[in-house]
């Protein structure tokens, strides 16, 4: 079990590296999406600054929780893009037969597929979810640790969830529309504090587009922390990639190869 | 006289046909729609927790989602016609568009104009409904209409230019990508995308003022949902010297860039 997971964390940092070299040989185009991205997210933050020099508070939420929401979310969705890009695209990967690559390496396939890509961009929002935090926690090493757990495991959510809404493409066909609608909903709703929302749409949050595992249940572990919170939060970032691996190996059964010959390159 | 009409028609045809060919993906425009709502519906339960009865920038609630139905209408609608543009650059395509009887940049506008039309009308279609069933209708002042109108028209011109320009930085540049996504985020914040620039802090606004992109969004969306003839001059003052500004931009940018194109035949 534990050569298992050693061999597997071997194989996530050896795609991770080849990536990052890909992406460092042309080294200005990747310095400056890492600026342009974070300069992107950072106007994001203008919304709320020119609103909160309007309102003290929204439904308990301060200007620093919204901070620390994007920092989270930021964090979240750097982790998916920069270990696991390949859930970004998997329902064209599904549709248009390139599953075949990955079925005949010896290595786990939904894994396989997951890692093989990394976007560059993202190190732009690892920059900018670790300065918006910094900026609004001054946080100690340990609180530091702990943004990054909740990161991994927003990572994990938001990673499990496109698996889901990308492995529809088994049985719905070439559903890419579809898929990508769902992620940017959860990425859209998880940029917005839960304070606004109803119940009823809170209850959708916490349930069918898990925004809130993404970001509002670790804002709220950060600001007052209790161990119930941490273990909802583990379990259910457990639980979704549990069924996203199950939901995506019973579609493989349905998968049809196209017969293409495919060459396994970067876009 | 003729030679203008002529000329005038040719383009309205170029228009036309753009119109006809986005009209065969109509569903696929609906489709796409489903982020207008998503956002829509985010925007209309956030107006009602932080207004309540209240204003921002002489809107409540129900004006600022109306407000917003209008800006992302708009933002959405715009076509892609950058990315066209700069690929004929890169790819050489302006080589073989450059020597067909018309003007480059007027064919492109044109096009940007038909397919802007199809994508205007299923967006409203969905953002008004949406505004209507959750917030409530919007009291237009019909009569205006054709303000409103000029005020929309002249704001796709601007968008048009704005695009055109830096989407002609690829004869000098390998990748002119991350002008736009800064471009778009400063529409987000000068073009007022959420929130009225007259909400923003004095000097922002004044800043918003003097930039072309209040006039390409936030400006016309403002003039519809809550219409006033001293915000009417005022916006049409700037759009109209923007669009000649742009217009004199974007001829000379091309005029350069296109001194610079080799034509090696193939």
């Amino acid at each position: 079990m534990f050569m298992e997971v050693k061999r597997t964390v071997r194989f996530l940092l050896q795609y991770f590296s080849a990536n990052l070299q890909s992406a460092m040989e042309y080294r200005g185009a990747f310095i400056s999406q890492i600026i342009f991205m974070f300069l992107n997210n950072l106007m994001l933050l203008f919304f709320w600054w020119v609103l909160f020099t309007k309102i003290d508070s929204l439904n308990g939420w301060s200007f620093q929780q919204i901070l620390l929401l994007y920092a989270l979310a930021a964090g979240a969705y750097a982790f998916q893009a920069l270990f696991f890009a390949g859930s970004f695209s998997l329902s064209s990967t599904i549709a248009e037969g390139r599953l075949d690559f990955y079925l005949t390496m010896p290595r786990p396939v939904l894994f396989h597929v997951l890692v093989s890509r990394s976007s560059a961009a993202a190190w732009g929002d690892l920059a900018f979810a670790l300065t918006i935090f910094i900026m609004a926690a001054s946080p100690s090493p340990s609180m530091m640790l702990g943004f990054l757990a909740l990161c991994l495991a927003g990572g994990f959510v938001s990673t499990s969830f496109s698996v889901l809404a990308h492995s529809l493409s088994f049985w719905l066909g070439n559903s890419v529309g579809l898929a990508s609608q769902l992620t940017e909903a959860l990425l859209s709703f998880s940029l917005y504090p839960e304070g606004i929302f109803s119940a009823v749409t809170r209850l959708v949050l916490y349930t069918l587009i898990p925004a809130g595992f993404v970001s509002y249940l670790p804002v709220r572990i950060l600001s007052e922390f209790t161990l119930a919170h941490a273990a909802l939060m583990a379990f259910f970032a457990l639980s979704i990639s549990l069924l996203a691996r199950f939901v995506f190996y019973r579609g493989l059964q349905r998968y049809e190869s196209g017969n293409l010959v495919v060459i396994n390159a970067a876009d | 006289m003729q030679l203008v009409r002529g000329s005038l028609g040719k383009y309205l045809r170029i228009a036309e046909i753009s119109l006809t060919n986005r009209v065969v993906y109509l569903a696929d425009h609906f489709t796409s729609s489903m982020f207008l709502i998503l956002i829509l519906f985010i925007f209309s339960q956030l107006w009602k927790t932080v207004l309540g009865g209240g204003q921002i920038a002489g809107l409540n609630a129900t004006g600022m989602l109306w407000y917003m139905v209008f800006t992302e209408v708009i933002t959405l609608s715009t076509p892609a016609t950058h990315r066209t543009v700069s690929n004929d650059v890169k790819s050489g395509d302006l080589a073989y568009k450059l020597s067909r009887p018309y003007s480059y940049i007027l064919y492109y506008l044109a096009v940007h104009c038909g397919e802007f039309l199809v994508r205007l009308l299923t967006n409203l279609l969905v953002g008004a409904a949406f505004a209507y069933l959750t917030m409530g209708s919007l009291a237009v002042e019909w009569d205006k209409l054709g303000w409103m109108i000029l005020g929309l028209a002249l704001a796709v011109a601007i968008n048009f230019l704005m695009n055109f320009s830096l989407a002609l930085l690829a004869f000098w540049l390998e990748d002119n990508r991350p002008f736009f996504w800064i471009f778009n985020k400063l529409v987000f914040i000068f073009g007022g995308l959420f929130v009225p620039v007259e909400a923003y802090p004095a000097g922002l606004r004044f800043i918003s003022y003097l930039l072309p992109l209040r006039y390409g969004v936030s400006a016309p969306a403002r003039l519809i949902v809550n219409f006033e003839y001293g915000f009417l001059w005022q916006m049409l003052g700037g759009q109209i010297v923007w669009a000649l500004l742009l217009s004199l931009l974007v001829s000379a940018l091309f005029r350069k860039g296109v001194r610079q194109v080799h034509v090696h035949g193939g």
